[in-house]
């Protein structure tokens, strides 16, 4: 399948033909040496990194890239410069120089990758993370490739713009369902204050606390008789006395209330 | 700060928010829906009463269920079947009841005045509102008190 790449939405590069076209205008056409158009296609093919200028000898020239000295490089990047400032006005920046290192696209430079009618589009500046969501969106989307390439960037601008509006959006409507959940709801679950109890005893089997220390053990023993609690299978009995009342509630449990272990309990209430 | 460096703090923070909300969403329902049962026995003058009380609470009504056995100082002895819708108002640990259809299940041969003073006065008639203090023992064990008497131990 033949492929095309087209720059800043103006300049049609044919990597099989060597050749750049004018998007609007088919008839401005540059016919590119091989070298050239070899260190363009790295170029695009490498574009969200800084390309070393060692890298172009093997690519560009195979075997004989050893050989080639670097001025070529350098001879055959101001002729792509050259060539890209036929279509525009800036086309020499599209290519960047960083010194005694090598050569990237500009970070502005859009690319779109024509696969037959199937378009992707890229921009430089998007970061890795966004190209593989376009470039699935493209490719699975079979709407847009019945698109001309000028929409279809359109198109997939607008989306980028709603997806990067969507993430702060998100944020914001999570934050506020969280503030509301936090004022609305209060998730405190009070716990018993188990250090107002006591052990003041024993009783046949049963280990006695209660949460009024003068409580006496014939009273406890008073409550236990009275009511027949067996204290072979449950070992601990606590004796709650209330302020206000005259009322007292046994729990008879199989471990102590504070056990992790989820004790069981009986509750007795007396009136 | 470049561009991909702010996307994916974005994107942690929407996740991080996503976890969040769940946790507090699963902590509140986990408050405010929950069923648990227990033995309680409880003594009058007049009568014992030994029951196992069934409560299932799902956010602002809730449903309890009492059977068991009253046994009277001279020896007779009845059954007790009785169920019990409510609102439920919880707010922190105390949990207002407000008791909105009370209903004798078959079998019940205990006489609503006889069970008065020995179960909750929201399991007996209508309208009837009490205040109960809920503390959470483990995470399995309820304990249902208020400043009168300890209802009920259960547990999930």
């Amino acid at each position: 399948m033949s492929k095309r790449y087209v720059l800043n939405a103006g300049i049609e590069f044919y990597p099989e033909k060597c050749q750049l076209s004018a998007c609007e205008n088919k008839n401005l056409t540059v016919k590119l040496h091989a070298p050239v158009s070899r260190c363009l296609e790295l170029l695009i093919e490498r574009r969200y990194e800084l390309v070393p200028q060692q890298d172009f000898y093997p690519y560009v020239w195979g075997n004989e890239g050893k050989q080639v000295p670097v001025s070529t490089l350098y001879q055959n990047i101001a002729l792509l410069r050259k060539a890209l400032k036929t279509f525009q006005e800036e086309g020499d920046k599209i290519v960047n120089t960083v010194p005694k290192q090598g050569f990237s696209l500009h970070p502005d430079v859009t690319v779109q990758e024509i696969l037959g009618d199937l378009a992707i589009t890229e921009s430089i500046a998007v970061q890795a993370t966004n190209k593989a969501v376009i470039t699935q969106e493209n490719l699975l989307d079979e709407s847009l490739s019945s698109l001309p390439p000028v929409a279809v960037e359109k198109e997939i601008i607008a989306r980028r713009r709603l997806h990067r509006f969507l993430l702060p959006a998100g944020i914001l409507a999570l934050a506020g369902l969280l503030a509301y959940q936090l004022t609305r709801w209060d998730l405190s679950s009070p716990t018993l204050d188990l250090s107002q109890y006591s052990k003041i005893g024993e009783i046949a089997e049963c280990q006695v606390y209660t949460n009024r220390p003068e409580s006496d053990m014939a009273n406890a023993n008073a409550l236990n008789s009275a009511n027949r609690i067996d204290c072979s299978k449950k070992t601990y009995l606590y004796i709650t006395s209330f302020q206000y009342s005259e009322h007292q509630s046994l729990l008879l449990c199989d471990r102590t209330l504070d056990d992790a272990s989820s004790p069981k309990c009986q509750a007795y209430n007396f009136y | 700060m470049k561009k991909s460096y702010w996307y994916t703090a974005m994107a942690i923070i929407l996740v991080l928010l996503v976890l969040i909300n769940s946790y507090v969403y699963q902590q509140h329902y986990q408050k405010t829906h929950f069923y648990c049962h227990g033995n309680v026995t409880v003594s009058d003058s007049n009568y014992t009463l030994n029951a196992r009380l069934v409560l299932n609470f799902s956010d602002k009504v809730g449903q309890a269920l009492v059977e068991g056995k009253l046994i009277g100082r001279a020896g007779s002895s009845y059954s007790v079947h009785r169920t019990s819708s409510f609102d439920v108002k919880q707010d922190s640990g105390n949990v207002y009841l407000t008791a909105t259809s009370v209903i004798e299940l078959p079998g019940n041969t205990a006489d609503t005045s006889m069970l008065k003073g020995l179960i909750l006065p929201n399991l007996l008639t209508n309208n009837n509102s009490i205040h109960l203090n809920l503390y959470r023992i483990t995470s399995k064990n309820y304990l249902f008190t208020n400043d009168k008497y300890m209802l009920l131990y259960c547990e999930k």
